[in-house]
């Protein structure tokens, strides 16, 4: 049996859904063929890990913050705003 | 087993996002009923949310104020008016999102522009490449995780706002894909195919990082 060959037009067009796949977003026929797919490319089985770990990172975000004071401040201008 | 195929972690974490959710549209339901408190409770729940999401999208702590300041006065202007209860969270990013594309249009707010899926896919360098973990990392785990977070900050503001409001509900905001639609006003393949691109993008923009004494 002839060894898979990473770059194959399969592969290309199973990577345009790639994040589908690592979200669970897609139909089962297709999700059981990129599974499949992944146990004989290796490339493309560590592509999707990468992919995962790079949704992954989005926690690693720490969220920008406002002081406390300066977010009282404006909430209190938005409200004078708003009776006015 | 893949964790994030794992059921258990699958169902935990949608208990946790509709927790969350649960909590929001409370608040927001208290806003459009007039309750007593609701304006402190707002800004309380969603003050720095807002905020951080205008920062990622505008840069510009001016415009992250103003994107707060100016969802605050839509949503007490414009609450009472929504029809639809169960889309109190969508409206409200929808919002949010609209405040931070005017300001993109009267700041230095970076221009729109198109990811070709060509220039994302990996060319040259080998396919196997992306972001090590943090968790990965060894002893050298804090010092990685700042850097990487510092990098992919700077991914994030490269990436053309349109693909990055994507990434940002979806990802970081945690809305499903089809909220995002709503949201954005847009249909659900061109939020999937952005969210492909984007994270293609940041992978591509992280694909050499590694914990000190390693080498990609």
């Amino acid at each position: 049996m002839s060894e898979h060959q990473h770059g194959s037009g399969r592969c290309l067009e199973l990577a345009e859904r790639l994040s589908e796949f690592v979200d669970g977003e897609l139909p089962e026929p297709l999700r059981i063929e990129i599974e499949q797919h992944n146990d004989e490319c290796t490339k493309c089985k560590k592509f999707v890990e990468s992919l995962r770990r790079v949704r992954d990172l989005a926690h690693l975000l720490p969220r920008p913050e406002l002081a406390q004071e300066r977010l009282r401040r404006i909430s209190e201008a938005a409200r004078r705003r708003l009776e006015s | 087993m893949d964790e994030s195929r794992n059921p258990q972690s699958l169902a935990m974490s949608a208990e946790r996002r509709i927790a969350r959710r649960q909590e929001d549209e409370a608040v927001l339901r208290a806003v459009r009923d007039g309750e007593p408190r609701a304006f402190d409770r707002f800004v309380e729940r969603f003050g720095q949310r807002i905020y951080s999401f205008g920062m990622r999208m505008c840069n510009q702590q001016e415009d992250a104020e103003d994107v707060f300041q100016d969802t605050l006065i839509a949503v007490y202007r414009k609450l009472s008016t929504l029809r639809d209860a169960g889309a109190l969270t969508t409206w409200l990013y929808r919002i949010v999102s609209n405040a931070c594309m005017s300001r993109r249009r009267r700041s230095k707010f970076a221009p729109a522009r198109e990811l070709s899926l060509e220039e994302l896919l990996p060319g040259s360098e080998p396919l196997e490449e992306g972001p090590v973990m943090p968790e990965e990392a060894g002893p050298v785990h804090e010092v990685y995780r700042r850097e990487l977070s510092e990098k992919l900050e700077a991914a994030l503001r490269d990436l053309p706002p349109d693909y990055r409001v994507v990434w940002m509900m979806r990802d970081v905001e945690e809305l499903s894909t089809q909220e995002t639609a709503e949201a954005l006003q847009i249909s659900v393949p061109n939020v999937k195919m952005r969210l492909h691109r984007a994270r293609l993008a940041l992978r591509k923009s992280l694909a050499h990082l590694r914990p000190q004494g390693e080498h990609a």
